[in-house]
């Protein structure tokens, strides 16, 4: 069975496109989900790895008190606590590119405190990383 | 920081200024090869910097500035190919004293640095003597240090003239100040009858300050004139254009340029000189000096055939890759010999 997630916030509108199921439960799946654009690329879940690192990034530096943590923590979550996998490219502060994994985290002056975690090593790749004018130790 | 580096290798910015960032900067950054912007300024990073950022060739945007960083700067930063900015003020890094680093730096389209030359401090007085000129003038050279640099400083004084290279050594306390009158004679033990003229090389542990007056001595005082001596910090580097102003040759003054080679090469400099409409005159004099040395071509507008020219500037040019220069004209009055020097002004 496939099926559509569709995620909205103030920036933009995604469609999840699960083309093939499997892994996920139908539960996972909004019934009435509506595509408002049928242009939208499909987005694939990250590796398990990457949505970890960026898991250990938020609870290492106090994700709780980040001042702008929007689509982190967004119903419905996962097991984990955290937005279901296929989201994560709404969260607040990342971006994605075309091939699917984080080109940016952009978290600057975002009231993050403590330690970069060594996980962050598990991205595959950021070409940019702005943790400016936080409390990272 | 984590040392990982398996994070870097695509990594073209990273900022993390304006953190609480401590200890040490993790050498596996020297991994980040595609790394162009690195922010790290305003935390408190400290100890040295042991990254060979020179492996970053990329990298054009460099800030450490506001940081408890120490110690010399690495020298593989000259194998940036395409530096923008880099700033380290408000740490205390020093730039390694070599020319070849010093002229890097002077590269640097935008920078803001630390004022620290690391090592020794090198202060040249340009222009020294212990001679009789025309018309019974009796030229000697005295030479002062300040010591405010906060330690007890030695000092290495070399006498650089016709003859074999003297030096003297001596220290100074914690803001003592000294003053060699007549140096050549009283410091470097020359004959009170010797003709001679050179520069002094004063090479100290600290920054110190020193200053010079060269003059003729006669029955009823003395008149000269004050020449800085300067550092490499003064020194134009390939590629400035410096500017004397307020040169002239008429029946009233004539004007001598001079140059001293900082850098550790032989180098070449460009003299032109200009009217006050901005017009050549004359000849581009190329003066060349051997490293350490001083050179002055005496009424260089005679020689340039530049003619009468009542109100004239000169710019100064290195004119080889790597060079390191200070420049000074001495304009003086022709009626009664009293000169002024002109130190060489750096673009802003």
């Amino acid at each position: 069975m496939s099926g559509a997630e569709v995620f909205q916030n103030a920036a933009q509108t995604r469609v999840v496109l699960n083309l093939v199921d499997g892994q996920r439960g139908d539960g996972d799946l909004y019934p009435n989900g509506v595509v408002v654009n049928t242009g939208g690329p499909a987005v694939a879940s990250i590796p398990n790895a990457e949505r970890a690192a960026l898991i250990a990034l938020y609870s290492a530096t106090g994700g709780g008190g980040w001042r702008n943590q929007n689509g982190w923590k967004t119903a419905p979550t996962a097991a984990d606590g955290f937005a279901m996998p296929g989201t994560e490219c709404t969260w607040h502060g990342l971006a994605w590119g075309s091939s699917g994994g984080v080109v940016s985290v952009l978290l600057p002056a975002n009231n993050l405190d403590g330690e970069i975690p060594a996980s962050i090593a598990s991205l595959s790749g950021p070409r940019s990383v702005n943790l400016a004018g936080n409390r990272v130790r | 920081m984590p040392a990982e580096s398996g994070v870097l290798a695509r990594l073209e910015s990273l900022d993390l200024s304006s953190n609480l960032l401590a200890g040490a900067i993790p050498a596996a950054l020297a991994q980040a090869a595609s790394l162009k912007v690195l922010h790290l300024g305003d935390n408190v990073l400290g100890g040295s910097l042991q990254v060979e950022l020179g492996n970053l060739a990329k990298l054009e945007r460099l800030h450490l500035h506001d940081n408890p960083l120490a110690g010399a700067l690495p020298g593989s930063l000259t194998r940036l190919t395409a530096p923008q900015h880099l700033s380290y003020q408000n740490t205390r890094q020093c730039a390694p004293g070599d020319a070849a680093f010093l002229s890097w730096l002077g590269s640097v389209p935008v920078r803001q640095d630390s004022g620290l030359i690391c090592g020794t401090y090198t202060n040249l007085v340009p222009s020294m003597a212990h001679l009789r000129g025309s018309a019974g003038t009796q030229w000697r050279t005295d030479v002062a240090v300040v010591n405010r640099a906060g330690v007890a400083v030695l000092l290495n004084a070399t006498y650089h003239s016709s003859g074999a290279p003297l030096t003297r050594s001596t220290s100074l306390a914690v803001n003592a100040a000294l003053e060699w009158r007549d140096a050549v004679v009283s410091l470097f033990g020359r004959d009170p009858g010797a003709a001679t003229s050179g520069t002094v090389e004063i090479v100290a542990t600290a920054a110190v300050h020193v200053t010079s007056r060269t003059y003729n001595e006669t029955p009823t005082g003395s008149y000269g004139q004050y020449y800085p001596a300067c550092t490499v910090k003064d020194a134009l580097s390939f590629g400035q254009v410096g500017v004397l102003p307020q040169l002239g040759k008429s029946a009233r003054v004539r004007t001598n340029i001079g140059i001293l080679n900082q850098g550790g090469a032989s180098c070449a400099v460009r003299v032109k000189l200009f009217d006050q409409a901005g017009l050549q005159r004359g000849d581009t004099r190329v003066i060349t000096a051997a490293p350490g040395k001083w050179r002055q071509e005496n009424d260089i507008f005679a020689r340039a055939g530049a003619g009468e020219v009542d109100v004239a500037y000169a710019t100064v040019e290195v004119d080889t890759p790597g060079g390191l220069v200070w420049a000074y004209a001495s304009v003086v009055d022709a009626a009664t010999g009293d000169p002024t020097t002109v130190p060489v002004l750096v673009p802003y």
